[in-house]
């Protein structure tokens, strides 16, 4: 006669949802036992057979392919270096004419920082026009505003 | 509230519902609109996946009274062909697959239910207990005896 609290402790061994603590407890009773090993063997077949069974993908998100392409990265990517670089530029001149209002050069400094903080609005300017013009071509996209 | 990990689960529920993939497609996309417009009602202190599948539910439940549908063929995903197998392998696996699916539609409506949440939506004892209204206890006794079956079917070969 089999214990039946034990067959389900086997089950929930097979499907992970034993603790951690209970896990070696049910295993060496399994060890110590033929027809409780039969038991988590045809579990562990029952479940592999199952898991076999084709199923369709889930369609992919229209926005999907567009995440993943390279030119949005490379858009996204050039959009931050530039920022970051035509803030660093402008906090480098602002230190540099504190502290050393005499030294020339700043408003070379100055017009360099614009010009990186122009091409980092650009870049991004251009990642979200193109995005949105992904979105509008989307047919799943119409459809749901539809 | 992210609900791009329970997609795959969901769809696959779908599918078992409607057994086409355009259909279930569709669903998916309307259930996560739905989702996400009554997000509102949604008690974070429950699993979310239970939550989702019952709109899913209801929404293919509209779509079958829309449609006039009927449940209970094999669903057609039988005929995909993996690209990692040759077409012998393919074949065995169809073959293998329709004999699961065919044991799966002799069982008993509540163990083809709890088979279908465990080993196709990949539900937890705990999402299975939501869903079905059951205690954790009922859970873990009906899944056996359902196991139990589809194996004894599986083996006399019906």
């Amino acid at each position: 006669m089999k214990d039946e609290a034990l067959l389900f402790q086997i089950q929930a061994l097979v499907d992970n949802e034993l603790s951690p603590d209970e896990i070696p407890g049910v295993l060496a009773k399994i060890e110590g036992n033929y027809e409780y090993r039969d038991e988590y063997t045809q579990l562990l077949q029952l479940k592999s057979r199952l898991a076999r069974v084709p199923f369709p993908s889930p369609p992919t998100p229209w926005y999907e392919p567009f995440e993943t392409r390279i030119q949005r990265k490379i858009l996204m990517v050039l959009g931050m270096i530039t920022g970051i670089l035509g803030l660093g530029v402008m906090v480098a001149r602002s230190l540099l004419q504190s502290l050393q209002p005499e030294t020339s050069g700043g408003t070379m400094l100055l017009g360099t920082g614009f010009i990186l903080l122009g091409l980092s609005f650009f870049f991004f300017l251009g990642h979200a026009l193109w995005y949105t013009w992904e979105e509008t071509k989307s047919k799943s996209y119409r459809e749901i505003i539809r | 509230m992210d609900l791009n990990p329970y997609i795959p689960r969901l769809y696959k529920a779908l599918y078992l519902m409607v057994q086409n993939e355009q259909d279930a497609s569709d669903l998916l996309q309307d259930t996560l609109l739905r989702a996400y417009e009554k997000s509102s009602y949604y008690d974070p202190a429950q699993p979310l996946y239970p939550w989702l599948l019952t709109l899913g539910r209801n929404i293919a439940r509209n779509h079958f009274r829309k449609k006039e549908s009927h449940l209970g063929s094999i669903p057609e995903e039988l005929e995909i062909q993996s690209p990692y197998l040759n077409p012998e392998e393919n074949l065995l696996r169809d073959e293998e697959s329709r004999h699961l699916m065919q044991a799966i539609e002799n069982l008993s409506p509540e163990h083809r239910e709890i088979i279908e949440l465990k080993h196709f939506q990949e539900c937890s004892y705990q999402e299975i207990g939501t869903i079905l209204e059951l205690p954790p206890g009922t859970v873990m006794s009906r899944l056996y005896y359902a196991r139990k079956e589809l194996g004894k079917i599986l083996s006399e070969g019906r």
